[in-house]
């Protein structure tokens, strides 16, 4: 077969690289010598999946257990989807070439709701029916992981095992009894009889083992297990110890030029500084931090096997871990003598970030970027965003007298209580800041690059286990319309204004708080060839309307109706740690222009991660881990 | 300083490899070696690496040269040890020599390439036939071919006979395979499969599917002679 390929087919795709694998530093395993054989399945293209860590950290932790073995295969773009139907060729996985059919297990990771159509048409590329009940065991196991997993109820048709929360170590519990309930079978699966026994792992889900039932008005009336060994309640795993957590040295470096090309270190997970919209900072509480120690060794092994030039200090809020500062100045100061540049890549709106930034673009001193996501100090209370007016003047004051003459931010439009004055807001603040550097660089007298700002916008989608699931994205009219009235306040060509496709952001709410009624209107989407529908020369929303209709559904219900605190909701029987009656706190003081601090500052509002989970914060601290284990 | 001149392989792994994939691909192959890369100065230092003839992607590779700047000496054997251990499986180390820098440039010197292509036809054909298609190609003077003008849409005809200087064929089943010698670099560059292009204009059948190209090496044409861009070291 990979013969057949790389001389009929590759030559006809663009970007083959894509399809070849043999990247350096790529796992080839024995597939007669395990005992378990998987795939790792990213439902987009090679260059963005291959940015991801999560799946260079899952690969390679499989591939490091002797009995397990686990392949790559990404959604091909469509010039190879038509070679491949064309030559009624299987999608294959990248290290062996084998058909993905041939696999005991394909893991997809859910990272974008916008992906879904891609995880339907590999399937079917694949050779495997869609849906769970069509297949045999015969057929792979099909699960899914990632952020979009704590709510993938569209996707229970087609899945066998969601896994909840972080896999280090739930996914080698998971495998072990996959590899178990093969030895005992020679080789087969008998899946009625395994679904019961992965029931036991703590943070496995089997969406098949819940019934839904509905009120006259579409929403939930309950959900409820309809056997015996399922949990009422599904608990997220996530891993206590950051430091001494397996982190992949050697990781496969793409030849291609993909999304993020660089090395990337996890300096901490978690991020608690509260933002009512974001769903990654509910998710992934606890904070905790790796060791500066740690970090450095890691650093110096990965650039080491991988020869990057770039360092990105990866995490939700880098600047947040408490040893930035010493771990930047120690990571630049080794480094710079190789010629390898460290990059952050977010950035809070304060004066000590800038320094942080400072610190690492002694050379290229471009651009920086901050996000303050609202226009108004009101708007940014409710969303409990803490960044003040002074504290953008300050650091836009400090980025221009430090030689930076380029600034963007960043802005959600459409967010709850938003009115005509918050979106006037985001044009004055840009103007504002443009004013600020005119100041500057007049004072040296005009010399240098005048001023550019850039404002990128994109229309804000209420996530589930956030305080904003509550509320209803505004219609697509409505979001057009605040779109075309900030466009309408900004008329100075140094103030550059992005803004996303609202078509999008509707189908993906809809997706984001969705239930499993719509496993109907995705499989006729995808029949009907919706594809890549994060893209936009693929999206298409009149198939999608259709879809709806076919099945009997109002996407509007889904996207735009705003959500009663009693109602049941269809990802209620999944627990984050966070809970809903912190949730629904959050939301009321969002109501009342009420902000949170970061329990990191010490102070605790029992949203639940501590409590329920028995989880801790662990933060290290600046001298490397004396301060560490600060309670919240 | 010190340069170093390399002979290296693009395997069947690496034919796809763009020629900005390949730059990053031999950048990352020395960091890891951990050879004394040399950099350019300013503000976005660069290492300071050159190539030979650039290859079309999809082109597998024999004899590809590349020039880097030590910034110290390292023993040959050692160099060559440590980047055999480092390249991906794209590439693969052939060999090494210390020069000077006064050798010239390669892209200043290299001006022959050999290249062995594999087409399946839509026919097949008997010795006799190809090796008459050969000598009519051969009787030509001129055989044109079009190209895309530097910076435009529009195209242009080249005569790549001059060109060519040697040109042998054999048939494997229904495929033809073909070796060829062509110009190449800063005098001139001809395309193998111009030349599949060429043999058709002489009456050569359809040619189904170019499936493999590979060249077999560079060149220096000195005195009726072809030596390797290693002589001049």
């Amino acid at each position: 077969m990979r013969e057949y390929i790389e001389q009929h087919i590759l030559n006809k795709v663009e970007k083959p690289l894509r399809y070849l694998g043999d990247e350096l530093n790529v796992v080839k395993k024995d597939w007669e010598s395990v005992k378990l054989r998987m795939v790792f399945a990213f439902p987009d293209v090679y260059e963005i999946g291959m940015s991801h860590l999560g799946l260079s950290i899952l690969y390679h932790l499989t591939n490091e257990q002797t009995d397990y073995l686990m392949e790559r295969v990404f959604a091909p773009w469509s010039d190879m989807e038509e070679q491949l139907r064309t030559h009624h060729l299987p999608l294959y996985a990248l290290e062996s070439f084998r058909p993905v059919k041939d696999f005991d297990a394909v893991g997809f990771t859910l990272q974008y709701e916008m992906s879904y159509t891609n995880i339907l048409n590999m399937l079917d590329l694949s050779g495997i029916p869609l849906r769970y009940w069509e297949r045999s065991d015969d057929d792979p196991l099909i699960f899914v992981g990632g952020p979009c997993a704590y709510n993938a109820e569209p996707l229970a048709d087609f899945v066998d095992v969601v896994i909840l929360g972080e896999g280090e170590e739930v996914n080698l519990e998971f495998y072990h009894a996959l590899a178990e309930h093969l030895a005992k079978h020679e080789g087969c699966w008998h899946k009625d009889e395994l679904l019961k026994e992965l029931v036991t792992i703590k943070g496995l889900y089997i969406p098949r083992f819940y019934d839904m039932t509905y009120h006259d008005d579409g929403t939930i009336a309950a959900i409820t297990p309809n056997r015996k060994e399922a949990p009422k309640v599904l608990t997220k795993r996530y891993l206590q110890q950051m430091d001494h957590a397996y982190f992949p040295l050697k990781p496969i470096v793409p030849y291609l030029d993909v999304v993020h090309d660089r090395a990337m270190l996890e300096v901490q997970r978690g991020c608690t500084r509260g933002c009512r919209f974001c769903q990654a900072g509910m998710l992934y509480r606890p904070v905790r931090e790796k060791t500066q120690m740690e970090l450095t060794q890691q650093a110096l092994a990965i650039l080491q096997h991988t020869g990057h030039n770039d360092l990105s200090l990866t995490s939700l809020s880098t600047s947040d871990y408490t040893g930035i500062e010493p771990l930047l100045k120690n990571l630049v100061a080794t480094l710079a003598e190789k010629n390898i540049s460290v990059s952050l890549p977010s950035l809070r709106v304060d004066n000590f970030s800038l320094g942080l930034a400072k610190v690492v673009q002694e050379v290229k001193r471009t651009s920086l970027t901050f996000a303050p996501e609202a226009g108004t100090q009101r708007l940014r209370d409710v969303i409990n965003k803490g960044v003040s007016e002074e504290d953008l003047e300050q650091v836009a004051k400090m980025a221009f007298t430090n030689g930076w003459s380029k600034l963007k931010l960043y802005f959600m439009i459409g967010l709850p209580t938003e009115t005509d004055e918050d979106i006037a807001g985001i044009a004055k603040l840009a103007y504002k800041v443009l004013a600020i550097g005119d100041a500057i660089r007049k004072e040296r007298g005009n010399k240098g690059q005048p001023p550019q700002i850039t404002i990128s916008v994109a229309g804000f989608v209420p996530k589930p286990f956030t305080p904003f699931q509550f509320e209803g994205q505004v219609t697509g009219e409505e979001l057009r319309r605040r779109q075309q009235y900030l466009r309408s306040l900004i008329n100075n060509k140094r103030i550059t204004y992005n803004y996303h496709d609202s078509q999008v952001s509707f189908i993906e709410a809809v997706f984001a708080k969705g239930d499993r009624r719509l496993g109907n209107v995705l499989y006729g989407a995808w029949q009907k060839g919706c594809k890549f529908d994060g893209w936009s020369e693929f999206f298409d929303l009149d198939w999608w309307l259709e879809a709806f209709e076919e099945a009997g559904l109002d996407p509007c219900f889904y996207a735009h109706r705003s959500i009663d605190y009693e109602e049941t909701l269809p990802w209620d029987h999944i627990h984050i740690g966070v809970r809903k009656s912190y949730l629904i706190n959050e939301h009321q003081k969002a109501l009342a222009e009420t902000v949170t601090p970061d329990c990191r500052q010490g102070y605790c509002s029992i949203c639940g991660v501590c409590q329920d989970l028995a989880a801790k914060v662990d933060l290290k601290g600046g001298d490397d881990g004396a301060n560490q284990n600060k309670i919240c | 300083m010190v340069q170093i001149r390399i002979k290296y392989a693009k395997t069947n792994a690496g034919r796809f490899l763009s020629h900005l994939d390949l730059m990053r691909a031999w950048e990352r192959s020395i960091r890891r070696s951990g050879l004394p890369l040399a950099f350019s100065q300013g503000f976005n230092p660069h290492p300071k690496i050159s190539f030979g003839s650039a290859l079309s992607v999809g082109v597998t590779s024999n004899g590809e040269y590349m020039d880097m700047e030590l910034t110290e000496a390292v023993e040959l054997t050692q160099l060559k040890e440590r980047l055999t251990q480092n390249l991906p499986p794209a590439l693969m180390l052939l060999d090494a020599q210390e020069i000077t820098q006064k050798t010239e440039a390669l892209m200043a010197v290299i001006d022959r390439a050999r290249y062995q292509l594999s087409a399946q036809l839509t026919e097949t054909i008997s010795e006799t036939h190809l090796a008459q298609l050969l000598s009519d190609f051969w009787a030509q003077d001129v055989i044109n071919v079009l190209r895309f003008k530097k910076n435009s849409r529009n195209k242009r005809e080249v005569n790549i006979r001059p060109s060519i200087f040697a040109l042998t064929a054999k048939m494997d089943g229904d495929c033809l395979q073909l070796e060829m010698l062509v110009q190449t670099g800063s005098t001139g560059n001809v395309r193998p499969d111009e030349v599949v292009l060429g043999l058709m204009s002489v009456g050569l059948p359809i040619v189904n599917e170019i499936m493999t190209i590979h060249r077999e090496g560079l060149y220096v044409a000195k005195d009726n002679d072809l030596v390797s861009p290693f002589v001049f070291c």
